[in-house]
């Protein structure tokens, strides 16, 4: 995770055009925005599109950035909704497969690993989107549950509840495959 | 604990949606001495246990980060930035000017809705995967933009973006569709007249594929 605690300078300094300055910003956020992109579509050209779009959205957008949220939560925001928007224009999503072998060395826990990594993209796939969403926020970003809430706009209580029922789905979807 | 209802409740009276969120959230070395004491929580806590470490294999698996993401983002804002602003209409009461990347933006739009067009990008993940590479196949500057984008030099306009083509017409007549809907759509919005439209396929898809499963 990198440090973002000074963000905000970087975001006035960008406001004023320094695109340095908004690059510094694009390099520290680039693969949050594209991990959140690829584990709601499951596919790498969208997620990077939607990451490219993303960042020239913030761009033209600075403007209008009152700095009232994190710049990591205003672009993840903007990610979360472009996602949603691909969603349902979309067919529903296939599950994303990763490659673990490169992270894991015994050969009887790669087997394993993978068989549950490809369980666990099955499980995401199937979720709704907005589940999906908090999800992976969650699990994948180690987003607090007030970041999510401000990301996804939506109450803490709407949060718990989202999260709640992706996580029972996900372990019931795990049962049934694993 | 078969059930998929979150509200369920074990016949101790835990909630099952709270032990889960005590496991997802990385409580499970510290039960409660109910929990160490009560062999429904106990079981239901192993078993949450035993399948959200697939979770968390998951997240642990590090995402491989396209080599040239960041470079194409900032290569796209400078290329819109140098394109400026366009003029559009002026008046003695005003002057109506809109961003490049306003005209770009139509441009996408446009695409998105013609027959043929899979979709508006590179698409060389997907290409760099089939070619058993794990960098652009592109170098440089070569690098295609991506998306759409706006330029205005020597007193001609042009609109310049890739996109992946679907399996099924002949991709001249793609092409030239979309051309037309790019040029119509953008004098109906901007009254803008573009001199020409660069469209670059980058890449094919059959209809009914699926072509995500490349991972």
């Amino acid at each position: 995770m990198t440090a973002s605690s000074d963000d905000p300078a970087l975001v006035r300094r960008a406001k004023d055009g320094d695109l340095d300055a908004f690059d510094a910003l694009v390099q520290r956020h680039t693969a949050g925005v594209y991990r959140i992109a690829l584990r709601m579509l499951a596919d790498r050209d969208d997620a990077e599109d939607i990451t490219q779009d993303v960042f020239l959205q913030a761009w033209r957008s600075l403007g209008a950035f009152r700095a009232e949220s994190a710049f990591k939560t205003w672009v993840f925001r903007i990610a979360v909704n472009r996602c949603l928007n691909r969603l349902q224009r979309q067919r529903p999503t296939e599950p994303l497969d990763q490659d673990i072998a490169s992270t894991v060395d015994d050969p009887q826990r790669v087997v394993e690993t993978r068989a549950g990594l490809r369980a666990v993209g099955r499980a995401l796939a199937q979720l709704p989107p907005e589940q999906r969403a908090a999800l992976v926020l969650r699990e994948f970003e180690g987003c607090a549950y007030a970041e999510i809430a401000d990301i996804l706009n939506v109450s803490l209580p709407a949060v718990k509840g989202r999260l709640l029922r992706a996580r029972v789905a996900v372990i019931e979807a795990l049962r049934a495959w694993t | 604990m078969n059930t998929t209802r979150p509200d369920h409740r074990l016949p101790c009276g835990a909630e099952l949606g709270a032990l889960l969120e005590q496991i997802a959230d990385g409580g499970a070395q510290k039960r409660s001495p109910h929990q160490r004491g009560c062999r429904y929580c106990t079981v239901a806590l192993d078993d949450a246990e035993r399948y959200w470490q697939s979770v968390r294999d998951v997240a642990a698996t590090p995402v491989e980060i396209p080599l040239d993401l960041v470079a194409s983002i900032m290569r796209k804002i400078r290329r819109l930035i140098q394109a400026g602003w366009i003029t559009v209409t002026r008046a003695a009461d005003g002057t109506t000017k809109v961003a490049a990347w306003v005209v770009a933006a139509i441009a996408e739009l446009a695409a998105e809705r013609s027959a043929g067009v899979h979709r508006v990008g590179t698409g060389w993940g997907r290409l760099a995967d089939r070619l058993g590479e794990a960098v652009s196949p592109y170098d440089g500057e070569q690098t295609p933009s991506g998306s759409a984008v706006y330029e205005v030099a020597d007193q001609t306009t042009t609109v310049e973006l890739d996109v992946v083509a679907r399996y099924g017409p002949p991709i001249p007549f793609i092409a030239d569709q979309l051309r037309r809907n790019i040029i119509s759509d953008v004098r109906r919005l901007t009254t803008l007249d573009i001199d020409a439209v660069h469209i670059h396929v980058r890449d094919i898809v059959a209809h009914e594929q699926s072509d995500d499963q490349h991972l």
